[in-house]
C-alpha cells in the first residue's frame, strides 16, 4: 500500500515555503503550498492532506483560528506550527491546540526529528485502529467434500499460473467471486489489487466511465480526469460479475482491449497499455450465450478458453453444515456452543437454496441475531424453508396451513405432550386444545 | 412500493439536501453508528463521503460493510481524484462506483436511480 503522505505548507513567505517544500519532497512527501489561509482551506477541501506545516502569521486569518477550522474539517490531522517568534506563549497555545511547535529558522535535522516523532505517534501516519476487524475470509465457500467443487479448485490452481482470462460459470451466490479471488491470491499478481465490478450496478453510460475512465472535458461536468477501474487494477486482477449484462458496445470494447492490452479513456486520444488479468463470471452456458442477443459471442469464446463451473448449493448439500460452521466463525461463534435443532437441520438440508451460499449466509446471519447467538431453532426458520416440500414451495400454502404444520411438528417433537407443546408455541393449553380441534389433529385430542 | 433504504455518511449540506429531496435516506455523520445500523436496516445503498472516514481506514470500513451486508451497494466519494486511494479502496472490496469532489450530481442521481430501480425490480 502506498503511504506517501500529502503535506500542506501554509506560509506567506514564498522563499521559505519553497525551501521547505523541496526539503519535504526530498524526504519523500507529496507537498502542496498555500500562501493564505483561504487557499489552505480550499486545498483541504479538494485534496487529501495528512500533515500541515502552518505559519501562525498569515495575511488573511490568524493561524490559531485556521487551526480550529482545519481541525473541524479533518479531525486528527497533524499540524506543525512554525513561527519566527519562539515565545513561550506560542509554544503554550500550540500545545493547547494539539499541535507541534517548530521555531523558525530550523534545520533539516529539526524537521526530521519532529516528523519521526509524529510517525512514532502513529496517527494518522500509520493506520489507526478503528475497532473494526479486517475482512473474514470467505474461503470456507470453497471447503467441500463434493467433487464438483474440488474439480473447480483443481482448475483454479492450474489457472493461477497463467495470465489468460478465466470464465467462471455458475449461478449467483455460488462463490464465483471467492474462487476468482482464490485464483488471484495464488497467482504472481497477489501483491497487487483484486478489483470487482458488478455489471448490473451502474447505468449503461456510467459503466463505461467506471471501466475505462475519462479525460477532463470528455463531457459536460468532466472537471477532472478520472482513472478507470481497469487502470486501477494495474498488475492485478479485474473480476467482472455477469459480464454478459454489460451493454453490447462495452462488451465489444472489452474484447478489443483484452486482445490489444491497450485502452483509451473516454474523450482521450492516446492508447494506454495495461497489465491486468481478467476473470469474469456468467450464468450462461455456451448454448445460452448463442441464444442471448445481449451476449457478445466473440467475447464469450475469448473468455471461455479457461473456464470452470461453480456448482449450486443444491448440488452440494453435504457441505451445508460445514458452510454454516464457516458462517458462525465469521461471528466468532464456536459450533460447539451453538445449538442446531435436529428438525431445523433437516428442514435446512431439504430446502433447495435458489440463492445458494449467499441465501444461506443471509438466513443463518438472521437466525444468529434472532437467537442472540444461541442456535438455530425451527421456530425461527423463515416460512419459505418450512413450507418447502418435495422440490418446490407449495404455492397454495396459506398461513393456516403453515400454522397447522408448525403445531403438528411441535406435537410430534414433544411426543404429544400438550403442556410442553403449548410452552414451546408460546400459547396457553386452552388455545392449543382449540387449535388441535380446529385443525383436526385428531390423534392429539 | 419503494423497497429501498439509503444511508448517507456525510456532513456536506448540498449532498444531504440532494439525497433527502428524492429518497428515503438516513443521514449519518459517524461511521461507527452507520455500521451498527447497517446490520439492522440492511440498506440497499450506502453513500460514503471520505470526509467522514478516518485516513487509511476507508478500505477496512468498506470491507466491514461488505461483510455485514453483502447486498448493499456502495458509492464512495473521495475528497480528491487520487488514483492510489481509489485503487486501494477497491482492492478486495465490492464498490459500485467511486466519485470525487467536486461532485457530479447528475452522475450521482443517475446511479442512485439505477440502483433503486434494480432493487425494486
Amino acid at each position: 500500500m502506498d503511504k506517501k503522505l500529502n503535506v500542506l505548507v501554509v506560509d506567506d513567505q514564498v522563499v521559505f515555503s519553497d525551501t521547505l517544500k523541496e526539503s519535504l519532497q526530498s524526504l519523500g512527501y507529496n507537498v502542496e503550498q498555500a500562501f493564505t489561509g483561504e487557499t489552505a482551506l480550499d486545498i483541504i477541501h479538494e485534496r487529501r492532506i495528512n500533515l500541515i506545516f502552518l505559519d501562525v502569521f498569515l495575511p488573511d486569518i490568524s493561524g490559531f483560528d485556521l487551526i480550529k477550522k482545519i481541525q473541524s474539517e479533518i479531525p486528527g490531522v497533524e499540524i506543525i506550527i512554525m513561527t519566527a517568534y519562539s515565545q513561550s506563549d506560542f509554544v503554550k497555545r500550540s500545545v493547547e491546540h494539539g499541535s507541534y511547535f517548530l521555531p523558525k529558522p530550523f534545520r533539516i535535522e529539526d524537521l526530521t526529528t519532529i516528523l519521526n516523532k509524529i510517525e512514532s505517534k502513529a496517527f494518522p501516519l500509520k493506520e489507526p485502529d478503528t475497532g473494526l476487524s479486517p475482512s473474514e475470509s470467505m474461503h470456507f465457500h470453497l471447503e467441500s467434500t463434493v467433487k464438483a467443487v474440488s474439480n473447480a479448485i483443481e482448475l483454479a490452481d492450474k489457472y493461477s499460473d497463467s495470465s489468460f482470462p478465466v470464465l467462471i460459470h455458475g449461478e449467483q451466490g455460488t462463490g464465483r467471486q471467492t474462487i476468482a479471488e482464490y485464483i488471484h491470491n495464488n497467482s504472481k499478481r497477489n501483491s497487487n489489487n483484486f478489483i470487482t465490478v458488478n455489471s448490473d450496478d451502474l447505468p449503461d453510460d456510467i459503466i463505461e466511465f467506471h471501466l475505462f475512465g475519462y479525460e477532463k472535458n470528455a463531457f459536460k461536468g468532466a472537471i477532472k480526469r478520472k482513472i478507470g477501474i481497469i487502470e486501477s487494477a494495474e498488475g492485478g486482477t479485474l473480476f467482472i460479475e455477469d459480464f454478459n449484462k454489460l451493454p453490447c458496445r462495452v462488451q465489444q470494447e472489452l474484447l478489443r482491449i483484452i486482445e490489444s492490452k491497450h485502452l483509451r479513456r473516454i474523450g482521450g486520444g492516446d492508447e494506454i497499455g495495461f497489465d491486468v488479468r481478467f476473470i469474469v463470471s456468467t450464468t450462461l452456458s455456451l448454448a445460452d450465450a448463442k441464444d442471448n442477443e445481449n451476449c457478445n459471442l466473440a467475447l464469450f469464446n475469448k473468455l471461455n478458453t479457461l473456464s470452470l463451473d461453480m456448482p449450486p448449493l443444491r448440488r452440494r448439500k453435504k457441505d451445508i453444515m460445514d458452510l454454516i460452521t464457516g458462517i458462525l466463525q465469521k461471528f466468532n461463534i464456536d459450533i460447539d456452543d451453538f445449538h442446531i435443532d435436529s428438525s431445523a437441520e433437516s428442514i435446512i438440508k431439504k430446502y433447495n437454496w435458489p440463492g445458494n451460499i449467499f441465501e444461506l449466509e443471509d438466513i443463518v446471519t438472521r437466525l444468529i441475531l434472532m437467537s442472540n447467538g444461541e442456535g438455530i431453532f425451527v421456530d425461527n426458520l423463515p416460512i419459505k424453508l418450512i413450507a418447502y416440500e418435495g422440490g418446490q414451495i407449495k404455492k397454495d400454502y396459506t398461513l393456516k396451513d403453515i400454522e397447522r404444520r408448525h403445531i403438528l411438528n411441535t406435537l410430534i417433537k414433544v411426543d404429544g405432550n400438550k403442556a410442553k407443546a403449548a410452552r414451546i408455541l408460546g400459547i396457553d393449553r386452552k388455545t392449543l386444545y382449540r387449535k388441535i380441534e380446529k385443525y383436526e389433529l385428531n390423534e392429539y385430542k | 412500493m419503494d423497497k429501498t433504504r439509503i444511508a448517507l455518511l456525510s456532513q456536506e449540506e448540498k449532498l444531504i439536501s440532494e439525497m433527502q429531496s428524492e429518497n428515503n435516506t438516513d443521514i449519518y455523520s459517524n461511521y461507527l453508528k452507520l455500521i451498527t445500523s447497517i446490520i439492522i436496516k440492511k440498506y440497499s445503498l450506502v453513500i460514503l463521503d471520505s470526509m467522514q472516514m478516518p485516513f487509511f481506514n476507508e478500505q477496512k470500513i468498506i470491507r466491514s460493510i461488505n461483510d455485514l451486508c453483502r447486498n448493499t451497494r456502495i458509492i464512495f466519494i473521495a475528497r480528491d481524484n487520487d488514483p492510489d486511494l481509489i485503487a486501494r479502496i477497491h482492492d478486495r472490496n465490492n464498490i459500485a462506483y467511486t466519485m470525487h469532489y467536486p461532485l457530479n450530481f447528475a452522475h450521482l442521481t443517475s446511479i442512485v436511480k439505477h440502483i433503486i430501480s434494480k432493487k425494486n425490480h
